[in-house]
């Protein structure tokens, strides 16, 4: 690889995604840098992998090319060729005509957001015919450490995992074997790897790499939320609403909705009568979707009746306003979260935060500055934290103290010294 | 084609068939007066004499003599060789004084395929047997190419069993098995106990690769080391075949004669190929339960013993001889199985070719995984069909230019990122003694494992071999023998070399 680089280099941003398709938040956050960065100034091309193309090639379907012109500056890549899982690729051809592609964008630096939908592979064989290049890639997820989705969490109830080894992975997997399991470690650890730099969203994320395996060059950088968000002013400090708990999110296993209902059910009846009795708005559900996943919850709802409120599903624009007329936000996950976009919003939105105190929450929420942490999954301990936030005193005093979000500024630098070599001038 | 030279001399000729090089074999009988020397001989029609090179001769039930006190009757075959460019041969018969001619012109007289599938099967067994030990007057198992030869017809119409069967004339269960080492066994349960002789003989017919990527090559194989035990109501066969052929071998049929009183069953058998302990655990299981029903497994056990331990001291011997390995050996790569393999070995292309001068893969995803190096040009890449080809390469090249490494270690290699080492330590990595130590002892089937099996040994216990052992004595006496071949074989250094036993 090259021993200079011009202080702002020409950057690819690959994302296994693009916005217009899919809401992830690897892929927003991946295009949010490739808006920022021609905002400001930089030379950014963005290609998403796109499932658009997804069953292309079958009799009487169209066949769709590697790559399609997409935007100003954007490129739809097809993986169609690409194995079941998407981890490499089945037809070399197509791999080696998006590589050609991909090196004579001549850019320098090819910043990826994911190995999925692109492959090792293309990216060692990318590596190969870019030598001058630098590669770094953005690790949103722990999907290379643990096969059950990256979320290290056992297959068999919710007790949450620590460290990765083939033989714990095949308790989870037992269909798997230990020699499979270790060939898929050493391919995408080997993969990482080779990268010149890889770039964590949290700090949780990073020692979790590190213990698997990784070494070498990284930084944690939280991903920015966008300059339309950080646009929007932030309430002055204070008590108001200090009873007013929200959810935002659509509810999955994993995210604890069902501990903070049954936290809510164990409020003693002292505190559920008068003005300031506490009550949850769950923004992202409704009725259905949560009896849907837990069943049993029906009597708990019952016995809540108003003073919880499903809202339904909202638009991502309007989080910050919806945000900011509640006292607190409540994320209750009983996984590790990598790097929540809801704390951030949040934080933007300058209002107090209740979490789990494990994994992404733990690190993003401070204790007794942004927001207070709980006891993961553990129900009694939320319903005495809800206690304690419905005082208006103490949603003042973090309301006072929640840090705002990462600012452009601080990201594009960021972004900056990940692209740059360890002697290379800073911008 | 039948002749009658008086009511007491007759001669019957069944099939005259050129089986190459001048040569023709005859299938017939004659009945001739009790007690006078039979003499047969053949002429070209021009008065030349063909030369008799072989004949064997064996009762004829189907042919009945009128007074068998008077008259004796006996089947022939025989292989002649007819003067140079004869057209056409007669067959004289001289019983004492007497003598007949037959002219064997006849068309019909040639379909030796038929003539043998209409034959006698124990005379057939016996020609087979034959073949293997005159196979350069006897070339009948490639005659017309076919395979089998001239027993296609015949070994069609035996009873075939893959693996196992049931309920063939007295034979209510029957089970052949083969192991890595080139040893095949027989269990054998009967439908009841023998009042008197019990026999059981085998012939081997082998596919064997060719090197040379033709079609493969069909012989007769000699067993050694034959242990045969009966025990009432059941019969248990162990041999093995010559271990030079053993990494060609590609396919097996066993052809089994068995005796059973007065009774006999042929069977064509195609063995299960089963892993080492699995091929022993069968073996321990065919006769257990009855008295002495052990000592087949334990003398099988001698037997391999004494083969390994004579193969690995020889192998010993070669490593001392050994020259320094060169810069960059051809590498041999194990255990090419799966997807998750091929994309390993696409990341690690570029170190395994600065390190290679040519990359040989064994393993089903083997193809795949040349294609990846054959699209990068850098050097050559190769498939081995079988892990014997991998030993044919390094008769070809010298044991110490090639050098072998399995998937999983290269794997573990590169997760704790010391795949430099791993390459520079394997380095006349003693592959032969591996692969002898796999087809020997091998735990399972994976040649991978053997070879992860042999690293652990510098640092680890022995783990015992865990199968669903059908004999716990047997399983006891399969481990320590197999700990003991292991054992026998001095772990590598962490240099890479060998410490001495």
């Amino acid at each position: 690889m090259s021993s200079s680089l011009p202080v702002r280099p020409s950057v690819c941003i690959l994302s296994h995604a693009h916005p217009d398709f899919s809401k992830g938040g690897g892929e927003i956050a991946a295009y949010r840098q490739h808006q920022t960065m021609r905002a400001a100034g930089w030379d950014s091309v963005f290609v998403a992998a796109a499932d658009v193309f997804a069953g292309s090639g079958g009799a009487g379907q169209q066949q769709f090319p590697i790559i399609t012109p997409y935007a100003e500056g954007e490129y739809l890549s097809s993986f169609d060729q690409m194995t079941e899982d998407r981890l490499s690729w089945q037809d070399a051809y197509q791999r080696r005509a998006l590589v050609r592609f991909l090196a004579e964008l001549k850019v320098g630096v090819y910043h990826f957001h994911h190995y999925w939908r692109f492959g090792f592979d293309l990216i060692a064989d990318l590596m190969e015919a870019r030598p001058d290049a630098r590669f770094v890639m953005t690790l949103h997820e722990m999907l290379a450490i643990c096969l059950n989705h990256g979320q290290m969490i056992k297959t068999q109830g919710r007790e949450l995992c620590r460290t990765e080894s083939p033989l714990r992975c095949l308790s989870c997997f037992p269909s798997e074997t230990i020699a499979r399991l270790t060939l898929r470690k050493a391919y995408l650890l080997n993969g990482l790897q080779r990268l010149d730099h890889r770039i964590y969203c949290s700090e949780f994320l990073r020692s979790r790499y590190e213990a698997w395996g990784i070494t070498g060059e990284g930084s944690v950088l939280e991903n920015y939320l966008g300059d339309d968000t950080l646009a929007v002013p932030r309430p002055k400090p204070s008590g108001t609403n200090s009873h007013k708990f929200a959810f935002f999110g659509q509810p999955t296993a994993f995210k604890g909705l069902d501990v903070l209902l049954r936290a809510m059910a164990l409020l003693p009846k002292s505190s559920r009568n008068g003005a300031n009795a506490p009550i949850l708005t769950i923004f992202g559900a409704d009725l259905a979707n949560i009896l849907g996943l837990f069943p049993d919850l029906a009597p708990v709802m019952e016995k809540l009746g108003p003073a919880v409120t499903l809202a339904g599903r909202y638009e991502p624009s309007d989080v910050l306003p919806l945000m900011q007329s509640v006292g607190w936000v409540v994320v209750p996950s009983i996984w590790w979260e990598n790097s929540p976009v809801v704390i951030q919003e949040a934080r933007r939105a300058g209002t107090p935060l209740i979490v789990s105190d494990i994994g992404g929450m733990a690190e993003k929420v401070t204790a007794g500055r942004d927001g207070l942490h709980f006891r993961r999954g553990n129900v009694t301990e939320l319903m005495q934290t809800l206690l304690r936030a419905a005082k208006p005193a103490m949603r003042a005093q973090i309301s006072a103290s929640i840090a705002d979000v990462i600012s452009r500024d601080d990201f594009l630098a960021g972004l900056g010294r990940s692209y740059r070599r360890g002697n290379e001038p800073a911008a | 084609m039948f002749s009658s030279f008086g009511e007491s001399f007759q001669l019957g000729v069944d099939c005259m068939a050129a089986i190459g090089e001048g040569r023709y074999i005859v299938f017939g009988w004659h009945m001739t007066p009790r007690g006078l020397p039979v003499e047969i001989s053949f002429a070209a029609p021009d008065g030349r004499v063909g030369r008799v090179e072989y004949i064997s001769r064996h009762p004829r039930l189907d042919v009945t003599p009128q007074d068998p006190g008077a008259e004796v009757v006996a089947g022939f075959s025989l292989v002649v060789v007819a003067p140079h460019a004869a057209r056409g041969l007669v067959l004289r018969i001289t019983a004492g004084d007497a003598s007949g001619e037959a002219d064997l012109a006849d068309p019909a007289l040639a379909d030796l395929l038929r003539a043998t599938a209409q034959r006698d099967w124990g005379v057939n067994f016996a020609m087979m047997r034959a073949c293997m030990e005159r196979p350069d007057i006897l070339p009948l198992l490639h005659y017309q190419y076919r395979p089998f030869g001239a027993f296609a017809e015949w070994m069609a119409l035996l009873p075939l069993l893959q693996g196992q069967g049931e309920n063939i004339s007295i034979v209510t269960h029957a089970a052949a098995a083969t192991s890595p080492a080139g040893e095949v066994a027989l269990d054998l349960r009967f439908i009841g106990r023998s009042r008197g002789t019990v026999g059981v003989e085998v012939l081997a017919i082998a596919s064997l690769h060719s090197d040379d990527g033709g079609p493969d090559h069909t012989a007769l194989l000699p067993l050694h080391d034959v242990v045969t035990r009966h025990v009432p109501g059941a019969s248990a066969f162990y041999a093995r075949m010559d271990w030079a052929d053993v990494p060609r071998l590609r396919g097996l049929d066993l052809v089994v004669q068995v005796t059973f009183d007065s009774e006999r069953v042929w069977l064509r058998c195609q063995p299960e190929p089963e892993t080492v302990p699995g091929f022993l655990d069968m073996l321990g299981a065919a006769t257990a339960n009855q008295r002495g029903g052990q000592t087949l497994l334990r003398e099988a056990i001698e037997k391999r013993t004494t083969l390994a331990q004579a193969l690995l001291q020889a192998d010993q011997e070669r490593v001392a001889d050994r020259r320094a390995a060169p810069e960059r050996a051809e590498l041999a790569l194990v255990g090419v199985d799966d997807a998750w393999a091929t994309r390993l070995l696409h990341l690690l292309a570029p170190e395994l070719e600065a390190s290679a001068s040519a990359i040989m893969l064994l393993g089903p995803a083997a193809e795949v995984a040349e294609q990846i190096f054959t699209r990068r040009g850098r050097v050559p890449a190769m498939i081995a069909s079988h892990p014997g080809a991998i030993l044919s390469r390094a008769e070809a090249v010298g044991a110490d230019n090639i050098i072998a490494l399995d998937i999983p270690s290269l794997a573990a290699a590169s997760i704790q990122g010391d795949l430099a080492r791993l390459l520079r330590n394997s380095r006349g990595g003693g592959m032969r003694r591996l692969l002898l130590l796999h087809s020997l002892a091998g735990p399972t089937a994976s040649l991978g494992e053997s070879f992860a099996r042999h690293a652990s040994m510098m640092d680890r216990p022995w783990l015992p071999i865990s199968i669903h052992w059908r004999n716990s004595l047997g399983a006891e006496w399969v481990n320590e023998h197999l700990e003991a071949i292991w054992r026998y074989l001095p772990p590598p250094r962490p240099d890479g070399g060998w410490v001495a036993a």
